[in-house]
């Protein structure tokens, strides 16, 4: 089917208000991303509109809306030549604050119940180096550089339905420093990760690794903490 | 949806020293335990039902899976114990589907327990129904 | 009709329509969520771009399992309990087997073969899943090959259920 390119595109957007408008024709340019037509909405036609967004270049994770149903940073997704209309709603699974604002606070509940920064061993050396080639960081790279976005929690059919569920990006974080071997807090985020609401509850939908935006692997760190739970460590 | 909360409604105060607290009852043991088991039973079933289903429903016509057909297999003790593993381990693996499923849909605490006691309670007394059924028929 | 049938068929009843609204309640969480399949121009257009949505069918997936399981183990327990006629009499037995060589029951059989095939396959990838440390395009290979052994093997064991009804 050839390519025909739209002059304006049409772009519904979930709003909190009763009366809000919904419905915005927006004119094209090019490139377009999903933030240009927020930002143009806002400008032009709605003043009240409300969205997150901070850095325009996908590295600092505060503007992930879902497009069409799939969560995605609105800075770093492209409006193409052919789409003739958009619809924009929240992340999934958190409250929404307004329009396409949604507050984070239980992704950050659950990013915190998995000691999420390194807890250094007695005697290391200073400066604790990994070798950049070595097996170690090989298999922690895959996950690391997360930017807490929210996209792969949105994309999750269980964290999105709001049960609990320690979410693919705390666990993804658990998995990078249970494999760190200057870590000291190894036993007690096996233990988070093995609780109730913790890995078990993954249900292999892999939504979060198709939908990460910096290109990380959620399923693939979990598959490693179920395998980890096994025998105690990596 | 957010446990924990501190004063200000926030559970991460960015940069504070932050301990975590092992959940109030963390089932780590069982819950790791159940999950194997779910898979271990099903590896058995993935043989044990589509082997029964392929015997009563392909090699014998349905309809001459009759009592006949029940009393001839039942002298067997291989035939016996393979329904016999059939009826306990597809209770357990379809029971703890079922528990799973009400956990995830569930309103609320109460509803959650009340339907899981039931799940247990009729998935004993099928269990009991099953094995009484199995010793009388091929006792009889 | 026999009693004992029409007992049956009351059990038959309330297995599939318990098995109905727990396919509901399965597919409103689905659609809550969010992150749940859209049956929208979204939807179709993400179809449309092989590679854009490559989760999507394993959500499929999962609540098709989901579904299956809980109808196996519904039917099961009217399966257990017709089977235990047999313990009281192997007359009543037969009574009741009759139903089972009507052409609804041979259609019914066969669609609970589906169900069991699907469910039993799925559950295989699963484990092979963790097993072989299987990715996101690996394991939607495996479950294009679950969705086509389902077809093939369903069509063909529901066949051989149902033929004696028309022959």
């Amino acid at each position: 089917m050839a390519e025909v390119e739209q002059a304006t595109v049409s772009v519904r957007v979930a709003r909190s208000d009763a009366g809000a408008e919904t419905t915005f024709e927006v004119e094209r340019f090019e490139p377009m991303t999903v933030l240009d037509l927020l930002l143009a909405i806002q400008r032009e036609q709605d003043l009240s509109i409300a969205f997150r967004f901070s850095c325009r270049v996908g590295m600092c994770g505060t503007c992930t809306v879902r497009v069409d149903g799939r969560a995605a940073l609105a800075c770093t997704t492209p409006v193409e030549r052919d789409v003739r209309d958009v619809r924009l709603e929240p992340m999934a699974g958190l409250p929404v604050v307004r329009d396409l604002i949604v507050d984070m606070a239980p992704f950050w509940d659950e990013w915190a119940r998995v000691t999420p920064y390194l807890v250094p061993r007695a005697g290391l050396d200073e400066p604790a180096v990994i070798e950049p080639d070595s097996e170690e960081r090989r298999r922690i790279d895959p996950s690391l550089d997360c930017i807490t976005c929210g996209a792969c929690y949105s994309s999750c059919g269980v964290s999105a339905s709001g049960r609990d569920f320690l979410g693919p990006a705390a666990l993804t974080r658990a998995m990078v420093l249970v494999a760190d071997s200057r870590d000291a807090a190894r036993d007690e985020r096996l233990r988070a990760v093995g609780q109730s609401d913790g890995v078990d509850r993954c249900r292999y939908i892999y939504g979060c690794s198709a939908v990460c935006p910096k290109g990380l692997d959620p399923a693939g760190a979990i598959r490693a903490l179920r395998r980890w739970r096994l025998g105690g460590g990596p | 949806m957010s446990r924990a909360l501190g004063p200000e409604g926030r559970a991460f105060r960015g940069g504070d020293r932050h301990r975590v607290a092992a959940r109030p009852g963390g089932l780590a043991g069982r819950r790791l335990a159940a999950s194997v088991a779910v898979r271990v039973t099903g590896l058995a079933l993935a043989v044990l039902v589509l082997g029964h289903f392929t015997l009563t429903h392909i090699v014998t016509d349905v309809a001459e899976a009759d009592a006949g057909y029940i009393a001839r297999r039942w002298q067997s003790a291989l035939w016996l114990a393979w329904d016999w593993t059939m009826l306990a381990t597809a209770l357990f693996h379809g029971a703890a589907g079922v528990w799973i499923a009400v956990e995830d849909y569930s309103p609320d605490e109460p509803a959650r327990r009340r339907r899981q006691l039931v799940l247990v309670a009729v998935t004993l007394a099928l269990l009991v129904l099953g094995t009484v059924t199995l010793a009388a028929g091929s006792g009889a | 009709m026999p009693a004992i049938q029409l007992l049956f068929i009351a059990g038959l009843t309330a297995v599939l329509a318990g098995v109905v609204g727990f396919a509901a309640v399965v597919l409103a969480s689905a659609a809550r969520s969010g992150g749940g399949p859209h049956v929208t121009s979204g939807f179709l257009r993400r179809f449309a771009r092989p590679g854009r949505e490559r989760a999507e069918l394993h959500r499929w997936a999962f609540y098709l399992h989901r579904i299956t399981g809980f109808a196996i183990f519904a039917f099961l327990c009217l399966h257990i309990l017709d089977v235990s006629t047999y313990a009281l009499s192997p007359a009543l037995y037969d009574e009741l087997h009759g139903l089972y060589a009507t052409a609804p029951m041979r259609v019914f059989e066969a669609g609970l073969l589906v169900a069991i095939l699907f469910h039993t396959l799925n559950g295989l990838r699963l484990v092979a899943v963790d097993v072989a440390d299987m990715g996101i395009d690996a394991s939607r290979r495996a479950l294009v090959a679950v969705a086509a052994l389902t077809v093939v093997l369903g069509a063909a064991g529901g066949a051989v259920i149902v033929a004696p009804a028309f022959a």
